[in-house]
């Protein structure tokens, strides 16, 4: 007798039951739903194999994605946990949208979140870093602000412009040294005196195909970030003086192609 | 580097072998400007608009573009996604390609993408939800598009008809046109023990608008049994490349493309691949042509 086959509709979420299930505790592959089983012709190849096809394209074809994109904070963890890691990751957070370049913006958290991982977080600065280098990188173009335009204000008004951040500019404050240690992890080159540096203050921008990293002077971490917030550029003066030693003309030439004036 | 841009149209896709764009060529593409006749890109890895489209946009002046999306997901119950048709259908405004084409399988249940072609039946009830599907894709591009044969590794009981009468049928009834994939046609026949040249032979000469090419893997199970995995990581088998004669011969000179997704070559590898597709379409034409 010929069982009943499901509709469209259940065979699809079927499917995405199949792929989208956590392997066993035990290492065994899950058990398919029961209908979609009997939907899938052996011909010489059992069904669960076949469907394990789909499960296995999913999970390898993410899992070297994030690893394409956390590549440096792959590294440091040591490749067999971080395929393991994620693979457990791309399952519980598929995809949202088919551009697989969108697709990581929650590992970080994910590692921050994981118990084991507490005494690593100069892993977690390192993948957040990533993350923001990989936005950055795919982030639209757009013109940078050209010098003239502020030039141009009467010099009592500067101090009340308000500027916006470039699209391709991302800020990352850490706690360790997250420039050396991504460097470092790249080259196969980390050692423990790099967790004893100082904090890192970097502004990630991409003013045409390559995205560029800077560090910032703690002062001038607070005027930009505070820009970027929305304030005024005497403002944000005020909050880089009140770090520590701020000069706004020093600060400000070097910013200017990473801001862009509010349309 | 740095790219300029002087704006000029990307015109109709020629009937010659062209070539997928990839990321690791575009530098090469760009500044030594090769001699290859369309290109065709996948839109997924450009919607940002950043470093990627900024290659696209600059490529796009020199080449032919063909727009060959893989996440539209034109199987799914319940239509499209309204958000990523609207992302696509801007970027082929920016673009202007030539021709647009997907897949006839599908990627996106509910609100989660699986990352993948995957295998739908081919039954009345799949046939007018993709036909019904086309048509929302058609409207949003303005235009017909072309759908494509996908390679499978599942069948199902349910299917009341090949691939080829399904895909025939979609062409009819939402007015697109079919992108004839060969090495799919090859791995699914191999696959599921059907005749991959009967396939060709009865898929109507008049739908196929486009022919893919590309390698794929043989791969064993535990027991020594074979399947074949459409992995576009290895030249073109040359059980293909007869087949690909077989549909210059049926379709006449359409236009052909060359595939390669994992492991990617140096681009000369490409072309030469695509220059082996061109002999055999030019060998054929030219005898169209005396005849």
């Amino acid at each position: 007798m010929q069982l009943m086959q499901p509709d469209l509709s259940t065979l699809q979420a079927d499917f995405r039951a199949t792929v989208l299930a956590d392997t066993n505790a035990d290492g065994a592959e899950p058990k398919p739903p029961e209908a979609l089983l009997a939907a899938v012709n052996a011909n010489g190849i059992p069904p669960e194999r076949r469907l394990a096809i789909h499960r296995n394209h999913f999970a390898t074809t993410l899992v070297d994605s994030l690893g394409g994109v956390f590549e440096a904070t792959r590294a440091l963890l040591g490749p067999e946990f971080f395929d393991a890691f994620a693979k457990r990751y791309v399952r519980a957070h598929p995809p949202s949208a088919p551009g697989l370049f969108e697709y990581g913006g929650a590992f970080p958290d994910a590692l921050a979140n994981t118990p084991g991982l507490a005494d690593h977080g100069y892993v977690i600065d390192v993948a957040r870093l990533e993350w923001a280098m990989h936005e950055s990188f795919h982030a639209p173009a757009a013109p940078a602000l050209q010098p003239t335009r502020l030039t141009a204000l009467p010099a009592d008004q500067i101090g009340d412009a308000i500027l916006k951040a470039h699209p391709t500019v991302r800020l990352i404050q850490a706690t360790f040294p997250v420039h050396a240690l991504w460097r470092g992890a790249l080259d196969n080159a980390v050692d423990g005196a790099m967790l004893q540096g100082e904090p890192a203050h970097l502004i990630l921008s991409r003013p045409n195909l390559d995205v560029e990293l800077e560090p910032l002077a703690p002062a001038a971490y607070s005027f930009v970030s505070e820009l970027f917030a929305g304030q005024s550029i005497g403002t944000a003066a005020s909050a880089g003086a009140t770090t520590g030693e701020f000069d706004l003309g020093e600060t400000l030439g070097p910013a200017l192609r990473r801001l862009s004036l509010p349309t | 580097m740095t790219l300029s841009q002087h704006p000029a149209p990307t015109g109709p896709i020629p009937a010659k072998a062209g070539i997928g764009l990839r990321a690791p060529h575009f530098e090469q593409i760009v500044e030594e400007r090769p001699d290859i006749p369309w290109l065709e890109f996948h839109p997924e890895n450009y919607l940002g608009g950043g470093a990627p489209y900024l290659y696209l946009e600059r490529i796009r002046q020199d080449y032919p573009m063909s727009m060959h999306g893989v996440g539209l997901s034109l199987g799914s119950v319940g239509g499209l996604d309204k958000d990523h048709l609207a992302r696509l259908a801007e970027l082929a405004g920016h673009i202007a390609p030539g021709l647009i084409s997907e897949h006839l399988s599908f990627a996106r249940v509910g609100a989660d993408y699986l990352n993948d072609l995957l295998p739908q039946p081919y039954t009345e009830e799949a046939l007018a939800q993709v036909v019904s599907n086309v048509q929302q894709a058609q409207d949003a591009f303005k235009r017909p598009i072309l759908v494509e044969n996908a390679s499978a590794y599942i069948t199902f009981a349910a299917s009341t008809m090949p691939e080829h009468v399904f895909m025939a049928k979609v062409c009819r009834q939402a007015g697109c046109k079919a992108l004839l994939d060969v090495n799919n046609v090859y791995v699914n026949a191999r696959n599921h023990d059907f005749d991959a040249s009967a396939f060709i032979a009865e898929t109507p000469a008049e739908i196929i608008g486009e022919i893919h090419l590309a390698g794929h893997a043989v791969n064993l199970f535990d027991d020594g049994q074979e399947i074949r995995i459409d992995d576009h990581g290895s030249h073109v088998d040359a059980a293909v490349w007869t087949l690909f004669e077989q549909a210059i011969v049926h379709a006449g000179r359409v236009p052909a493309l060359i595939e390669w997704d994992t492991r990617i070559p140096a681009l000369e590898v490409l072309q030469d691949e695509a220059a082996r597709a061109e002999t055999i379409m030019s060998a054929h034409s030219d005898a169209a042509d005396a005849a």
